[in-house]
């Protein structure tokens, strides 16, 4: 017994060893003699050499007992292949060892052999596979595995878990495996989660797809123009996951990746719903054209912008009224915040979200490549499915933030204060005392306070309700795919009036036509009808409370005609600001595999965008006009109304090669070559018209009584890139890796002689775990260290900026062209140098993850608009002059805290810093860069040897708080005596620059030091937890309210901020005294710290175990609750300190306007799929 | 079928060659490009409507075209004559010399270069417009015109940025006698005789080929004739008021043109269709600009003095007067002689009444019979409703009876193109400080280069007395 122990192991000393099979018989030959040898010592006893059995279903192993006792002979077996054997019935008398083995042996699949006749030898029958001791599976098994998006995978290892027999994918994911019904198979690859299949039914094939595990090196990376394994890159690319925002109410895909990647920044602009986010990537520096990052959408370019079309129903924000900004803008300005160019997409449509941030990565897209660009993929349907449906439905509620402002008692009290002050005021300079407000307020004048005693805010705020339901199909057969979906998306503003609707979807088919030739079709639309405020909210906080909402009659109450103050907001809110867009992205590819390696891809493409707006402003509606100096309320004249609408075209032509080649296991390459047509159309039309006879149902064009203007233009703008571009990606050894790409544009907005720009970059990465000094670390997995540089360009500009053009006007009547632009032909590419320095590392079997970056991005020949000599007769001229640098770190860290089977949490961190300087802008510092010498216009500034994103404004100097300070002021101010002939204690200290000017510079900065999210994931069992907080810190904005609550400048509410004035009493306070017609002025001291860590959203999700879920008859099942915006913690004293006032420039946008307020959001849900 | 993407590739990459090199150099479909402007008789008219549009100041407020003549050529000389007020002066006075940028200096010098561009850019057209595209007679016309215009603009240069009251001076006009281009920005001022002497060029060609017959908001050679008129009688030099009285005479008999009954009705009546206007600004339709910044946001008030002025004249009623802002509610006092609601917002550059006062004006200056320059002030103030000559019968010399021209321009001609300004500016410097006495040097009879001028033109001087950047 000993002995055949020791036989076993020798023969499996490990139990699981596979070893080939000749090994394995030489092995065992010598083995037998081995056995032999050991054998003649166990020698010379006498053993009878008649058998004599009689055993009934009996266990081989019994039976050589029972002959080794009556023989002798010793059996030397592996108890594995006996266990396999049948059980035998036996009865013999008297025979030879020799026959009765025969009879042992009929019918196994054994076989034997007597060595020196003392020794059997039992093995496996010959004809049968020797490799395993185990019988033959009865079939073959043919399968092919691919990822979520349908590529095939090499590598994957698959293992029959019955016969413990592997194999893996060839190159083109396809394996062959032998296994019987009911046996499990086992997919695994490094990177994907691992799948065991059981075998349901004999025979034919399957196709297996697997899911990239949530982090891992082996995760596919959506690149430009293809994927590549995130071990094989060498650019700076974050993904985002797709699981961790899918059951956040987020309405489009740009507030989702608030806080998920690094080096990403992510404001919301504010709370509009379906709302624009302004989003950089490292940082911004083109002045003219728009800094949003490129994205891609199923390969079809789409850019953001601003459609709204300006029209002559504009109404004035109070807001704004207190700083310079331009006032006009309650309309404009909300649908530029409002409006959003990727609100079409649903993202439960997005498959992947891959963002490409170095130069090597987004040098492909060329001179469209320097804001970094976000590839979105949209799913797809998988071959060889049964089609499934997965319908998803949520619901919830919005609740708005709310601004504190006086209530009718506290207005009456700091009016008649800031009145009693002022007439006091009055009298001691010797003047005569006629402020018609003030002497309105001190006779309690029922114009200015009224018996009511009215919440404007709550008037015009509401819980919102928002809901959204989806449904998607996706299968397919053997030789095509297809996905379809339809979503529907509703949301109520927490402002009345506004609201976004969505009907959204997509359809892609795919069909293989040949083995050789693949025909793709996506199409991605999306309808959006947007309610947009126009500015309600500004002037409810504004609007005196103590005036009733209505007129006895029941119609609005007019409650202001003075400059600035706000209007009644029932009756603003009664007007119309729609928007609706319609969206598609369409494309139709055709792959054909020339060689093997080599494959050639056309895509006719199209990005078609139609956009249509109306508003009204009704007859008892204030307009605001621009008026040379500013801005003023003008007549409705009977009711201001406009309608238009916007066309564009984008259309694409792409032609690629790649060629994939192996040379040798160590020596890899992969070339992509292509070409690029674009060509844009846009055109627009708007007509307005003012006289209406009804405000709310002859409120359309057609019943204009007057028209206003009308403007047109078909084609208004086209546009044209050629581009021819390469890349080429080298791998050696598994770890040095080599990257070169190249671009040239020839762009149809520049100079003949100007037109082509080149845009080179390269990246090499050394992957230093698969050296031999640390490939047997057992706890690092990957180290990889990557250095790219590269330029890209931007030319989201204007067109035809070389040449001098004359414009169509009309003088008395008749047709005039006007010298309108100065050409200049030297205008040329903006062109970014970015150079970037990576390390990505995996360490503890992947428990720990991380890429940290660093990079400098430097923009030169950025354009700017500069003015001329006025004498010139033109505006502006584009130069390319601005240079400004971008540097910054970036660091992401994932980690699975706890791993375990039933509870495993992982943390994500990632943290940014980006710091920009302005290097050159050929001379002083300005705010806009359509007006390059106009400085004061706006609350920024560009300032050479400063940051981007500086406040600009007046220093602020305090209050007097004694008799001295105010005669040293009195006597460094002479001209206090026109700017503040009332000055007194308690009043403001303007600082000076000179005896005449107040000091005015930059007073803040709304770049944040660092920023970045933090996502802790929790699974419990089925439950899911994803908690989402992001921060940013040192960030400032110039909070407007703040500025309004300075002073009492005019017969308008305030906030409650102004209650800690200076006075007698509270001579502590910073804030002057209240002294009527002084309003404040934006300074420093509006300027606050908007630094805050916020719990940006949390998602709690039961996935329904499948065995119950089949029970109802589902595939799967999951409930969910989410909600947004749950907590902040920040100093910032406004009512959310992630806002931006303009989310499309790279100077300004540091404002808090108080535009539209910010909302808490709640959802639940339902997932399920049959 | 193996080779047949390969063919496709080819076929559509040789496709989108083709159509690249067109796309990629194609012509913006809303504007013209320059070369392309002036291609015949009627692009040409439709160019030099241009530089119509340009004089007219037209550009968008409140959404709509408007021109904007009253910041360009009314404001200014009424205010630095003391007859207008600003409401955006910063307080500290409105000493031209102590205060660099009355809000009209930057707009009325880029408005200047605006006409004198726009007109080159004609005048290059023309000289690059083949003869057979272009009867002669019109080529004639349309250059006569242009040249008129270019001419206007270099003398609003001259009269209000460079010393045109000293011939011998350095600092004249920074003349613009090509289209500009990148290259040809940056440029030196011409001495001031050399700018009269290209102005007058200019006037003489208009006068030689503009057309003697046209709407009124274009311009004649009649036009041209008043234009020399006023250029002349402020060089003043030997010879130049002789030449002013027979060009006046030569209007007044020859032009057809005569003299409104009811100056009112002019403004309020008939406008551009009187008979008396020499050249008018047409209005875009719908705009309300000259309202808002003379009523509704009175940027622009009547000074006191204009008040006063007007004190015992019928035209008290409807040149100057309180009227209450329906936006701020203050009544304050108002240029109410644009109120029109019919006419629209027009301006008047040249009026057969300024021929009159020019022509007495000369008389005076050049010792003529004084009865006749008074009966041409009589004529004038008549048809204004003026009854009470008492004054002006009781003007002895030629001294009294200019002073009783000057008032007559100030009220007759306030707020139009300057004339009260300029009629101040011919009386001797010490008359000058007694009748404005906030004068007390002759820097302040013209305005600075505007600044941003200085900071981009580095080869232009800034006029004696401001200071240089």
């Amino acid at each position: 017994m000993f002995l055949m122990t020791l036989c076993n192991r020798l023969l499996l000393p490990a139990g699981k060893r596979r070893l080939p099979l000749t090994k394995t018989l030489l092995i065992m030959k010598l083995t037998a003699i081995l056995l032999f040898l050991a054998c003649l010592h166990a020698g010379a006893r006498g053993y009878s050499q008649q058998i004599t059995l009689s055993l009934k279903n009996a266990p081989l192993e019994q039976v050589f007992k029972e002959i080794q006792r009556q023989s002798g002979y010793n059996f030397v077996y592996n108890n594995r292949i006996i266990q396999n054997a049948k059980n035998i019935d036996i009865a013999v008398k008297a025979a030879t060892v020799e026959d009765v083995l025969v009879l042992c042996f009929k019918n196994q699949p054994l076989t034997w052999s007597i060595i020196d006749n003392k020794t059997i030898v039992v093995k496996p029958a010959a004809h049968q596979p020797a490799l395993e001791d185990s019988p033959p599976p009865p079939m073959e098994i043919h399968g092919h595995v691919t990822d979520s998006k349908g590529a095939p995978l090499t590598g994957v290892s698959i293992f029959n878990k019955k016969t413990r027999k592997g194999t893996n994918t060839d190159g083109q994911g396809n394996f062959t495996i032998h296994a019987s019904v009911d046996d499990i198979l086992s997919f695994s690859i490094v990177g994907y989660k691992n799948i065991d299949h059981k075998i349901t039914s004999a025979g034919g094939s399957f196709s297996i797809v697997m899911e990239i595990a949530v982090t891992g090196l082996n995760e596919m990376v959506v690149i430009g123009y293809g994927t590549t394994r995130r071990r094989d890159l060498t650019g700076s690319v974050a993904s985002v996951s797709t699981e961790e925002i899918k059951d956040v109410p987020f309405t489009s895909v740009d507030q989702a990746l608030t806080g998920k990647a690094a080096g990403v920044q992510v404001v919301q602009a504010d709370g509009s719903p379906g709302g624009m986010a302004r989003i950089r990537i490292r940082g911004g520096a083109s002045l003219l054209g728009t800094n949003d990052p490129l994205y891609i959408i199923d390969g079809v370019p789409v850019t953001i912008q601003n459609r709204y079309v300006q029209n002559a129903a504009e109404i004035m924000n109070p807001v704004e009224g207190f700083a310079a900004d331009p006032q006009n803008n309650s309309v404009s300005g909300s649908f530029e915040r409002g409006l959003n160019s990727l609100g079409g997409l649903n993202i439960n449509d997005i498959e992947s979200i891959d963002i490409l941030k170095d130069a090597s990565a987004t040098a492909i897209y060329g001179s469209k490549g320097a804001n970094g660009v976000v590839i979105i993929t949209t799913k797809k349907g998988k071959t060889n499915q049964k089609p499934v449906l997965e319908a998803n439905y949520y619901a919830g509620t919005t609740t708005p933030l709310k601004e504190k402002v006086l209530n009718a008692a506290q207005f009456k009290s700091v009016l008649t204060e800031a009145a009693t002050n002022l007439k006091a005021e009055y009298a001691r300079t010797g003047r005569n005392f006629t402020n018609p407000d003030a002497l309105k307020i001190l006779n309690n004048d029922p114009s200015v306070f009224g018996d009511a005693n009215t919440d404007w805010l709550n008037l015009i705020l509401r819980n919102g309700f928002s809901q959204n339901a989806d449904i998607a199909v996706r299968g397919g057969g053997t030789g095509s795919r297809y996905y379809t979906s339809l979503a529907y998306t509703k949301q109520n503003g927490v402002l009345i009036g506004s609201d976004f609707s969505r009907i959204s979807g997509k359809i892609s088919l795919d069909n293989e036509i040949t083995s050789r030739l693949k025909v793709v079709t996506n199409l991605d639309y999306g309808f959006v009808t947007n309610n947009i405020t126009n500015g309600i909210y500004g002037q409810a906080m504004y609007a005196n409370p103590t005036l009733s909402p209505y007129n006895t009659d029941g119609t609005y109450r007019f409650i202001g005609t003075q400059y600035g103050t706000s209007q009644n907001p029932l009756a603003v809110a009664s007007g119309i600001n729609r928007a609706r867009t319609v969206t598609l992205l369409g494309s139709l590819a055709m792959e054909y595999d020339i060689l093997k390696e080599l494959k050639f891809r056309t895509v006719v493409s199209v990005n078609y965008n139609n956009y249509g707006q109306l508003n009204y402003v009704p007859s008892y509606v204030q307009i605001g006009i621009p008026t040379t100096y500013g801005s003023g309320p003008a007549s409705s004249n009977g009711g201001t109304g406009s309608q238009s609408t916007s066309t564009s075209t984008d259309a694409f032509f792409e032609n690629t090669l790649t060629w994939d080649k192996e040379f040798s296991p160590n020596s890899r390459l992969n070339v992509l070559a292509g070409t690029s047509w674009e060509k844009y159309k846009s055109s627009f039309f708007s007509a307005a018209g003012s006289g209406y006879p009804d405000d709310d149902f002859l409120n359309n064009l057609s019943a204009a009584a007057v028209p206003v203007a009308v403007q047109g233009s078909d084609p208004n703008s086209q546009n044209a890139l050629l581009s021819f571009y390469l890349r080429a990606n080298y791998t050696f050894k598994d770890r040095y890796l080599f990257t070169f790409t190249g671009r040239s544009d020839a762009s149809s907005k520049f100079a003949p002689t100007n037109q082509v720009g080149y845009f080179p970059s390269g990246a090499i990465a050394w992957r230093l775990s698969e050296e031999k000094f640390l490939k047997d670390v057992k706890w690092i997995d990957e180290i990889k260290i990557r250095a790219s540089a590269g330029k890209t360009g931007t030319q989201n500009i204007g067109d035809h900026l070389y040449r001098t053009l004359y414009i169509p006007g009309a003088y008395a009547g008749t047709n005039a062209l006007v010298p309108s632009q100065l050409g200049n032909d030297k205008v040329k590419w903006e062109s970014t140098l970015q150079k970037d320095l990576g390390l990505d590392f995996s360490l503890f079997k992947s428990r720990l993850r991380g890429t940290f970056g660093l990079y400098e991005k430097i923009t030169d020949g950025a354009l700017l608009n500069v003015t001329p000599a006025p004498s010139s007769s033109y505006n502006t001229v584009v130069l390319n002059v601005a240079k400004i640098r971008n540097r910054g770190v970036e660091f992401d860290l994932r980690g699975d805290v706890v791993r375990t089977k039933s509870f495993q949490w992982n943390i994500a961190v990632n943290v940014s810093a980006n710091v920009s300087k302005v290097l050159n802008v050929e001379g002083g510092p300005f705010s806009n860069p359509n007006d390059r010498d106009a400085l004061n216009l706006g609350n920024s500034i560009v300032q050479e040897g400063q940051p981007l994103g500086l406040l600009y404004g007046y220093y602020a100097g305090g209050v007097i708080k004694d008799q001295k300070q105010l005669d040293d002021y009195k006597a460094a101010f002479p001209y206090y005596i026109y700017f503040q002939p009332f000055v007194n204690i308690g009043d403001e200290m303007s600082v000076l620059d000179s005896v005449t000017i107040l000091k005015s510079g930059p007073i803040g900065k709304s770049y944040p030091k660092y920023y970045g999210g933090i996502t802790n994931t929790f699974s419990f069992k089925n439950f899911n937890l994803i908690a989402l907080l992001t921060f940013s810190h040192g960030n400032q904005l110039l909070y407007l309210n703040d500025v309004a609550s300075l002073g009492v400048g005019s017969l308008s509410n305030v906030s409650t901020r102004i209650l800690d004035h200076y006075s007698a009493t509270n001579t502590n306070s910073n804030r002057p005294r209240l002294l009527y017609q002084y309003g404040g002025a934006p300074d420093g001291r509006s300027v606050f710290d908007a630094s805050y860590i916020k719990l940006k959203s949390v998602t709690l999700s039961y996935d329904m175990p499948k065995s119950m879920a089949e029970k109802i008859k589902l595939r799967s099942a999951s409930i969910y609750v989410s909600g947004t915006n749950l907590f902040k913690i920040t100093h910032y004293p406004g009512l959310d300190p992630e806002v931006s006032d303009d989310p499309f420039s790279v100077i300004g946008g540091g404002v808090d306007a108080s535009t539209y307020p910010t909302t808490k959001a709640f959802v639940a849900g339902l997932r399920f799929g049959f | 079928m193996k080779k047949l993407p390969i063919y496709i590739l080819l076929v559509s990459l040789s496709g989108a060659q083709l159509s690249c090199k067109k796309d990629l150099n194609a012509l913006p479909s809303n504007a013209k490009v320059e070369g392309n402007v002036i291609l015949d008789q009627k692009s040409a008219q439709i160019a030099l409507n241009g530089a119509y549009y340009q004089l007219a100041g037209v550009y968008i407020y409140g959404n709509v075209p408007s021109t904007h003549f009253e910041n360009t050529h009314e404001n200014a000389g009424a205010f630095m004559s003391g007859y207008l007020v600003s409401n955006f002066d910063d307080g500290l006075g409105n000493n031209t010399a102590t205060y660099e940028g009355p809000n009209f200096v930057l707009p009325m010098w880029t408005n200047c270069y605006q006409v004198v561009n726009a007109a080159n850019g004609v005048i290059k057209g023309l000289a690059e417009l083949p003869a057979d595209k272009i009867p002669d007679t019109t080529r004639n016309r349309v250059l006569g015109e242009a040249h008129f215009l270019r001419a206007y603009g270099h003398y609003n240069l001259l009269m209000y940025y460079s010393q045109f009251f000293d011939t011998t001076s350095q600092y004249g006009v920074m003349l613009r006698k090509e289209f500009v281009t990148t290259g040809n920005i940056v440029q030196a001022r011409n001495t001031v005789k050399e700018s009269y002497d290209y102005i007058l060029a200019d006037i003489d060609s208009a006068i030689a080929n503009a057309p003697t017959a046209n709407a009124s908001y274009y311009a004649t050679t009649w036009a041209a004739k008043a234009l020399k008129a006023r250029l002349l009688i402020n060089r003043g030099g030997a010879g130049d008021f002789a030449q002013v009285i027979s060009l006046t005479k030569d209007i007044i008999t020859n032009g057809g043109f005569s003299l409104e009954a009811n100056l009112k009705d002019i403004f309020f009546q008939k406008g551009l269709a009187s008979k008396e206007v020499i050249l008018g600004i047409a209005p875009e339709p719908n705009q309300i600009i000259k309202q808002d910044d003379y009523i509704n946001y009175p940027e622009w008030n009547a000074a006191q003095q204009m008040a006063d002025l007007l004190q015992s004249d019928p035209r008290s009623a409807w040149v100057a007067g309180m009227v209450a802002s329906p936006y701020y509610g203050d009544i304050t006092l108002c240029v109410t002689k644009y109120t029109s609601e019919q006419l629209g917002e027009i301006s008047y550059a040249f009026r057969l009444t300024e021929m009159y006062l020019l022509e007495a004006e000369a008389i005076a200056r050049s010792g003529g019979p004084l009865a006749d320059a008074k009966t041409l002030l009589k004529t004038v103030m008549t048809n204004a409703g003026v009854t009470d000559f008492s004054a002006v019968d009781n003007a002895a010399t030629a001294d009294d009876l200019l002073l009783e021209i000057n008032k007559e321009v100030v009220r007759n001609l306030y707020c139009e193109d300057g004339a009260e300004w300029f009629s101040l500016l011919r009386f001797t410097f010490d008359q000058v400080k007694t009748m404005r006495p906030t004068i007390t040097d002759k820097i302040q009879y013209i305005m600075p280069i505007p600044k941003t001028e200085l900071n981009k033109n580095g080869s232009i001087k800034q006029n004696p007395g401001y200071p240089a950047i």
